[in-house]
């Protein structure tokens, strides 16, 4: 039923609003059952909207089982140290399941519906291209040193050389690069634009508020 | 009337004495399809980015003369006032990318011009078959190869029907077809009214179209358009008795359908040829390493191709699309290990202190060349070889493709340059 596409068309303003509404009840949560059942669903809401490459996921279970370690050692309290980790990632977890399912295009029009003024909505834009433009260059700069021969995991102090000299020059020359590339498809932050498909309440977006309001409710049960 | 009109224009860089451009003077009127040639670093990208503005707005220096839109000043204007009526296709079109579906993409110019909302379902649906890409309008453009990108992007910038069009190598990336497609098209918008200028380096391809032709050159129109300097032909040697360095069997990768046998001896040259998204790269990042086969195998010198990339790279140099990625070193003749000689055979001698970031495109792409080259690798792949270049810098890497596999070296490369193959003696492999 839940389709990987269907977090990817919930109108983007709500899912801003959920969002920080998580953010909010992951700060007040008090008990291990409620925090427990929130990050579940945070968990079941990346995974079956995004492709987690294995490496990465790894590496995240590691982080979280050191942080845990390290809180038991500090707090001499397991339950406290893993409550604390879970809450961490309940306020992390929103932001990439919100961002990752969002388009760069469906973030303007949402931005522009709510008449949010024109400069901001520019310098999101370009933000929300900066990480994955970024993203992509670092691999491909990784590549291209592999190519060489040069394997900088096991080369450390190749690393200026090889990877901050020239994702320094790419994040420089990206400001301009994509400021000239937006000028040149006329965009012009100061004038207006058609939004040719405008934001409407959709069925999809009553079914993600209503599944919002009964998880929120199950964890208010559980911490109260 | 000239829709474009550029009186004595010129330009100099900031920091440098001599003008990249100097007393241009062009006047293109409606239906005119304008051609700009000269070898790379002479100034074409400039005079085009002094026409849409973006010299000296972001690109520093001083810039004097005038440009006219139907005999109105334009100088003054910022290049968001220029997009209104100047269509601009760059060099490099990842950046004129901001959406990541394909009907999106043409959606977005459509809306900066504020056009009505109930015009632009009927504009995207006329751009989409006009570029025979109905069937792929939901698709993301990740999913796209450079060539779809290119095409992708000229059919965002030919929906929104600026009467002048400046197009900077627009043919690049574009197979045969699409490249013949594209000319009809061009000729056609050009005939409804539109003023077109273009850079190009196929000249093959565009010269049968073009109304005008100006070639220039250290920045100056050149008064005779020079002759275009063909390509060599190649002798063709028997490499039947050398060994074999690289054999691909039953390779597959992704949604593509299964790649040919490939098996290359020392001293040949293969052209990978086929469509624009058939899997050329793939196959090429496949010998690299840099993807990892579904199904098949790969094998080395006579050995199973080894797991590690740094392992492959020892036998495997692959000059990527974009050089950007592949400088490392802090001047010219560090890139290439000290190695005058493959610097005088790149004609980059005079360059060797620079930093190789401050080339030009064309000087980077024959840099990248001869930094791998200078690893003496078994194989080296070379993707999308004639991109940003002209006959001249064109000629000088063939040269040294040549020597390489004349020393016993093997060349992947591909291209939609027929002249590629005649010059290095390939065989073609179509994929």
């Amino acid at each position: 039923m839940f389709s990987r596409k269907f977090l990817f068309s919930v109108n983007p303003l709500l899912k801003i609003g959920v969002s920080l509404a998580i953010v909010a009840v992951a700060l007040s949560l008090k008990t291990l059952d409620a925090i427990v059942v929130l990050v579940i669903v945070l968990l079941a809401l990346l995974v079956t909207s995004i492709r987690i490459p294995l490496k990465s996921a790894i590496a995240v279970i590691i982080a979280f089982l050191l942080f845990i370690a390290f809180g038991t050692l500090t707090l001499s309290n397991w339950q406290l140290a893993l409550f604390y980790a879970l809450r961490l990632l309940a306020l992390s977890l929103p932001a990439p399941v919100f961002a990752l399912t969002t388009s760069p295009t469906d973030l303007v029009r949402a931005l522009q519906a709510i008449k949010l003024p024109s400069f901001l909505v520019l310098s999101l834009m370009l933000v929300w291209r900066f990480l994955p433009v970024i993203q992509q260059e670092s691999q491909r700069i990784l590549e291209a040193n592999q190519l060489r021969g040069v394997e900088l995991s096991r080369q450390p102090h190749r690393w200026f050389s090889g990877l901050f000299v020239p994702l320094v020059f790419r994040i420089v020359s990206y400001a301009d690069e994509v400021t000239i590339g937006l000028e040149t498809r006329g965009y012009d932050p100061s004038l207006p634009r058609t939004i040719s498909k405008p934001l409407t309440w959709q069925s999809r977006d009553t079914v993600f508020t209503i599944a919002s309001w009964l998880i929120f409710g199950i964890v208010a049960h559980l911490e109260f | 009337m000239a829709e474009l009109t550029i009186e004595n224009l010129s330009f100099t860089y900031a920091g440098q004495t001599q003008p990249a451009l100097q007393d241009i003077n062009l006047s293109v009127s409606s239906g005119e399809l304008v051609l700009i040639t000269g070898a790379t670093g002479s100034g074409k990208s400039t005079l085009l980015n002094c026409i849409a503005g973006i010299a000296p707005t972001y690109t520093a220096g001083i810039l004097s003369g005038d440009l006219c839109y139907q005999n109105q000043s334009i100088l003054h204007w910022d290049i968001k006032a220029r997009s209104r009526y100047l269509g601009f296709l760059l060099q490099n079109v990842e950046t004129q990318i901001f959406t990541d579906r394909i009907s999106d993409e043409i959606a977005f110019g459509l809306e900066n011009l504020n056009l009505p909302p109930e015009q632009i379902p009927d504009l995207i649906n006329a751009a989409l078959s006009e570029f025979n890409l109905t069937q792929q309008q939901h698709w993301t453009i990740q999913q796209l190869s450079a060539g779809q990108k290119q095409r992708l992007v000229i059919a965002c910038i030919l929906a929104m029907k600026q009467p002048i069009l400046l197009m900077d190598e627009p043919f690049a990336y574009l197979d045969r077809a699409s490249a013949s497609f594209l000319l009809d098209l061009l000729q056609s918008h050009a005939a409804q009214g539109q003023a077109i200028v273009l850079i190009e380096h196929r000249l093959d391809l565009v010269q049968s179209i073009c109304t005008q032709s100006f070639c220039l050159h250290k920045g100056q129109w050149l008064t005779q358009t020079p002759k275009i300097q063909s390509v060599d032909r190649s002798s063709e040697v028997d490499h039947s008795t050398k060994p074999i360095v690289l054999q691909c069997r039953n390779l597959s990768w992704g949604g593509y359908p299964q790649f040919p046998d490939l098996t290359l001896r020392a001293g040949e040259t293969t052209l990978l040829q086929g469509e624009n998204g058939c899997g050329k790269t793939t196959l090429l990042k496949l010998i690299s390493g840099l993807l990892r086969p579904t199904t098949g195998t790969i094998e080395l010198l006579g050995k199973p191709q080894p797991r590690r990339i740094v392992e492959i790279s020892r036998a495997i140099g692959f000059v990527l699309q974009n050089p950007n990625h592949q400088l490392f070193a802090e001047s010219v003749l560090q890139e290439v290990q000290n190695d005058r000689e493959i610097l005088t055979q790149l004609n980059l001698e005079e360059q060797l202190e620079r930093h190789p970031r401050s080339l030009s495109q064309g000087q980077k792409r024959r840099l990248t060349l001869g930094a791998v080259l200078a690893r003496r690798p078994k194989v080296c792949l070379l993707d999308e070889i004639t991109v940003g270049q002209d006959a001249t810098s064109l000629n000088l890497m063939l040269e040294l493709l040549k020597r390489f596999t004349q020393a016993g070296g093997a060349v992947i490369v591909t291209s939609y340059d027929p002249q590629v193959a005649n010059a290095l003696g390939a065989k073609i492999l179509t994929l």
